[in-house]
């Protein structure tokens, strides 16, 4: 028995046609699945929670880079901002500083003077996916990078502080 | 000789389904998003003009010769919005130990840094976080090709200012 026939059918039953468009119509189907879904299975399998939090951000940069970081800023994620109770509270600067030796080998700590470091704290609502906390695609927990963006910069940060309300 | 073939109906509702799904998610996927600067019009936005600074570290004088002021920014083979305004060579600002551990500043001679000035009106969207400069997101703390038709340097964005 011929795998394809002489009509065009696979095994003598199905159409060789018939079943490209189901693969393609399957295909499409998960594609718009994945669209659908955010690229994110889970997103569908696990129950989403909004919980309030406030995070605090580390963001170490050149001196001179600070200047359009405001208290009240929105806070945003490519062409959207995430809501108006997501914004930055309060905003320290602290020096930076690093360890070298002297000239007996002793190491000392001083002040890197090229360097500053921000720490901003955010008012947000996190979503709760199964253990993952997220800031809109973003996933959150301590010491995990994520990028502080408004309208007018993006910084890559690191969480030093999150409290989940 | 060719055969007379009988009209298969249920081959055509197949390949008019697979049409119509094809045409839907071409649709679908490439819809833009609602609230994006160039496709909003329900929103209200307007055109103002800004000024952005980006700093481009380890270069020569000789580097920075491509750029003169007015020159326009340059994206996938087409002059965009945005021109030069200025292109400045300043001397590195660096940091070291000196005998006592201590870390202190010093301008360095050889390694230079450009700041480049780029002026360019954007479409302010209240709604809409994204603006773009030269067909790259203008937002502090991102790197930024600074492309014309006769140079190019990558540096990072320092500072935005809208007027």
């Amino acid at each position: 028995m011929k795998i394809i026939d002489d009509k065009g059918k696979l095994f003598g039953k199905l159409n060789i046609l018939d079943l490209m468009g189901i693969c393609l119509i399957l295909f499409l189907v998960f594609l718009s699945f994945l669209k659908i879904t955010d690229n994110s299975i889970s997103s569908i399998t696990l129950s989403e929670i909004e919980v309030p939090a406030e995070m605090k951000l580390s963001i170490i940069c050149d001196k001179g880079y600070f200047e359009v970081l405001k208290v009240g800023d929105k806070i945003a994620e490519d062409k959207r901002y995430l809501g108006d109770e997501c914004k930055v509270t309060k905003i320290e600067f602290q020096d930076v500083y690093k360890t070298n030796v002297d000239a007996n080998g002793k190491a000392v700590k001083s002040i890197d003077p090229t360097l500053q470091e921000a720490i901003v704290t955010v008012e947000t609502t996190l979503v709760k996916k199964g253990p993952v906390y997220k800031l809109g695609k973003q996933e959150v927990r301590h010491g995990i990078m994520v990028f502080l963006e408004s309208s007018s910069y993006k910084y890559s940060t690191k969480v030093v502080d999150l409290q989940v309300q | 000789m060719i055969k007379n073939r009988k009209w298969n109906w249920f081959d055509a509702l197949i390949i008019l389904i697979i049409l119509v799904i094809v045409g839907a998610a071409v649709l679908v996927l490439n819809k833009p998003d609602a609230d994006t600067n160039k496709t909003s019009t329900s929103q209200p936005s307007n055109q103002k003009e800004m000024i952005m600074t980006v700093e481009v570290k380890n270069v020569t004088d000789a580097l920075c010769k491509g750029f003169a002021k007015g020159d326009q920014l340059m994206a996938l083979n087409k002059l965009q919005e945005g021109t030069i305004e200025s292109v400045s060579v300043v001397n590195s600002i660096k940091a070291s130990a000196n005998n006592n551990g201590v870390m202190t500043k010093y301008e360095d001679t050889v390694d230079k840094t450009a700041i480049v000035i780029i002026r360019s009106k954007v479409v302010i969207n209240p709604t809409n976080p994204y603006i773009e400069i030269g067909g790259q997101p203008a937002k502090v703390g991102l790197n930024y090709y600074v492309k014309t038709s006769k140079g190019e340097l990558y540096g990072k964005i320092k500072k935005v200012e809208v007027r």
